[in-house]
């Protein structure tokens, strides 16, 4: 290399240097705000999650896998994935429903049926199932009807159910409805024109286009469905018969079981939790692509 | 298939979009809807298509002579290519090729070889043959079109309906698909129908123009004629460059325009039905416009100021400045300038060899247009 090569890469090194200077932040103040963020998410989130499963072990496997095995624990994870089996596809059918007629048409009464959507998420969760409490109780048409139906809603499996659905009804819609307003209508219309039918344009054109919007609609909702504690409560008292897997681990804390014990089925709950969590990192990796390919 | 429509209204709200539309388009024919943005030309294109429904109090729509104004679209065979391509982003372009004749009901679908022998053949004349996999996302502009036109091809329409088919291709890649659709359309003579704004793809591609404006048809002509005999004011205005004039009409075919050294400058046109005394807007197109350099005697010649000379290109274009502070342009010749030895700032006179007179009583949307 001669002395010249040398200068141009050294003045080379100089030009990009002060660039770099001139649109980042200085290095002390870089490694302060990343120390900072760590700090606070191994403090608030990594700590919590890890005593968890140390406390669930602490008095041994035998101990965590008769904790989590004891029949009430079982009927608790039963009443979750009851819950969340029958509420994530009831709000996936509902939230592609309401996505498609509120994206695709225009029709009166559409912000109305917009700002609906989202009253779940507005009022406290206790709210919902004090509202519940007053439509299907003792002194309401409705409760008196399925009583004298034979049915039992209130502190019963269907109240559980009914609740998770209120409470995670906005989930898939919120996450469907922007993509298919961005992607508006000419695709469909060109389906049309070529012959499509209506069930076929959705099978084959909108469905595919909002698949990723879809799927990640139904893991948040999945994810709240699993870990509804305050409208849940509210309706169904606290009955072992009814109790959902959050409603167990609070019955757990409260009383006066091994102290390990609640934590133990809290693992559950939170190895559920992650997994979720790598399916919407997947997903979300996936919509970026998707993204960057249109 | 020949396309007739008769009386058609269309409203959005308070906006009357097409105000009593018929138009008549004959087998075979390649049909322009040439306007400016607003005019209604896409709103008679996607009623054509079925895309969109015409107030009842509309006439009727015809294709080849049978009403199809209560027809579903998928039953009206009508090919649409979208401005925007509305390519289906998660299908290859094989797939999107082939979507018309895949979701055709079971009894009249073709077999899978033969669907495939037909996408291949679109692929070949749209000269994509080795790109049948590829996602629109991976395509150029130019490219996205040409698939666009296949899928729409694929289920052999009666009719093809092309939505502003260039408009959002660079200037180069227009121009070869301007002279690839001329000669696609020659070969197969499928009666086709294009929206566009820019004039010059309407008087260079198509057999007949239809003018629009405000939702009405000014003019539905051969390119020669909508461009040399406009009909009306606004076909003159938007159809290449134009000067214009404000005068009065001074009956036994005289006009006369502004003031030439206190005295009203007239000239004597061959036209003469028209009413007396009435103002009049004239037109001359910027090649109509000569310069000279003294008042020729028994001509009428206005007096004006240069204000810039444009030089690159085929002819000379002059921007000048009128006595009455109107903008004017000539088109001349590279000669004629070197003889006339112009420069910006020299004074001159420009004299009209052909003008175009329109009545300003009757064209009421002139008088807010002004000078151009």
């Amino acid at each position: 290399m001669t002395e010249e090569e040398k200068q141009i890469i050294r003045k080379y090194n100089e030009h990009r240097k002060s660039i770099l200077r001139s649109t980042t932040e200085p290095r002390g103040v870089r490694i302060l705000l990343i120390a900072l963020s760590v700090l606070f998410m191994s403090l608030f989130l990594f700590v919590p999650l890890v005593s968890i499963f140390y406390e669930a072990f602490r008095s041994g496997a035998g101990f965590f896998l008769r904790a989590v095995s004891d029949r009430a624990a079982m009927s608790a994870l039963r009443m979750t994935l009851l819950a969340t089996c029958i509420s994530v596809p009831a709000n996936l059918v509902f939230g592609l429903c309401a996505a498609w007629c509120i994206g695709k048409f225009q029709f009166r009464g559409k912000s109305i049926l917009v700002s609906l959507i989202d009253i779940p998420f507005a009022i406290s969760p206790v709210i919902a199932g004090l509202l519940f409490i007053f439509l299907f109780g003792t002194n309401s048409l409705l409760g008196i009807w399925f009583r004298d139906h034979g049915y039992r809603i209130l502190y019963a499996a269907p109240s559980v159910v009914i609740v998770t659905i209120f409470v995670t009804f906005p989930f898939v819609v919120r996450e469907i409805l922007p993509v298919i307003q961005a992607q508006g209508t000419e695709e469909e219309q060109a389906a049309r024109v070529l012959g499509a039918r209506g069930w076929h344009i959705f099978w084959r054109v909108t469905l595919p286009n909002i698949r990723w919007a879809v799927l990640y609609g139904v893991i948040l909702c999945n994810a709240r469905a699993m870990g509804e504690f305050g409208a849940v409560m509210v309706v169904v008292g606290n009955s072992p018969k009814t109790n959902t897997l959050p409603l167990h681990i609070n019955a757990l804390y409260q009383g006066y079981a091994d102290p390990a014990a609640p934590f133990a089925v809290a693992t559950l709950l939170a190895l559920m939790a992650i997994l979720t969590l790598v399916l919407k990192c997947f997903v979300e990796w996936k919509m970026s692509s998707a993204e960057s390919d249109a | 298939m020949s396309i007739e429509v008769r009386h058609i209204v269309k409203t959005f709200g308070t906006f009357k979009a097409l105000d009593d539309v018929s138009i008549r388009i004959n087998t075979g024919e390649l049909v322009a809807l040439l306007g400016p943005s607003g005019s209604g030309k896409t709103t008679l294109l996607r009623i054509i298509a079925g895309l969109e429904v015409p107030d009842p109090t509309s006439g009727p729509i015809f294709f080849g002579g049978h009403d199809v104004g209560s027809q579903r679209i998928r039953d009206r065979g009508v090919g649409f290519v979208f401005q925007h391509y509305a390519l289906f982003r998660h299908m290859s372009v094989y797939d999107n090729i082939a979507f018309g004749l895949t979701v055709k009901p079971r009894k009249v679908r073709l077999p899978k070889e033969k669907i495939r022998e037909r996408v291949m053949e679109l692929l070949h004349m749209i000269q994509l043959d080795n790109l049948a996999h590829r996602y629109p996302s991976q395509l150029s502009g130019g490219q996205r079109q040409r698939v666009a036109l296949a899928r729409a091809l694929a289920v052999e329409p009666h009719v093809l309906l092309l939505d502003e088919p260039f408009g959002a291709l660079d200037a180069k890649v227009r121009m070869e698909l301007r002279g690839w659709l001329r000669r696609l359309h020659d070969e197969i003579h499928l009666t086709s129908v294009f929206v566009t704004h820019d004039q010059d793809e309407a008087l260079e591609l198509a057999d007949r123009v239809a003018v629009m404006n405000n939702g009405k048809i000014e003019q539905f002509d051969t390119p020669d004629n909508v461009f040399h005999q406009p009909a009306t004011a606004f076909v003159m205005n938007f159809l290449g460059q134009v000067n214009q004039f404000r005068g009065r009409m001074a009956g036994k075919g005289q006009v006369r325009i502004g003031k030439h050294r206190g005295r009203p400058a007239e000239m004597v046109l061959s036209r003469k039905n028209w009413t007396d005394d009435g103002a009049a807007a004239i037109f001359v197109r910027p090649h109509d416009l000569k310069i000279v350099r003294k008042p020729i005697e028994g001509r009428l010649c206005l007096p004006a100021k240069i204000e810039r000379i444009h030089s690159a290109g085929a002819h000379v274009r002059v921007d000048l400045i009128s006595e009455n502070n109107e903008n004017l342009v000539a088109e001349i010749s590279h000669l004629d300038r070197e003889q006339l030895r112009l420069e910006p700032g020299d004074s001159c006179y420009v004299t009209p060899t052909s003008v175009r007179v329109f009545d300003l009583i009757e064209q009421d949307d002139l008088v807010e247009q002004g000078a151009v």
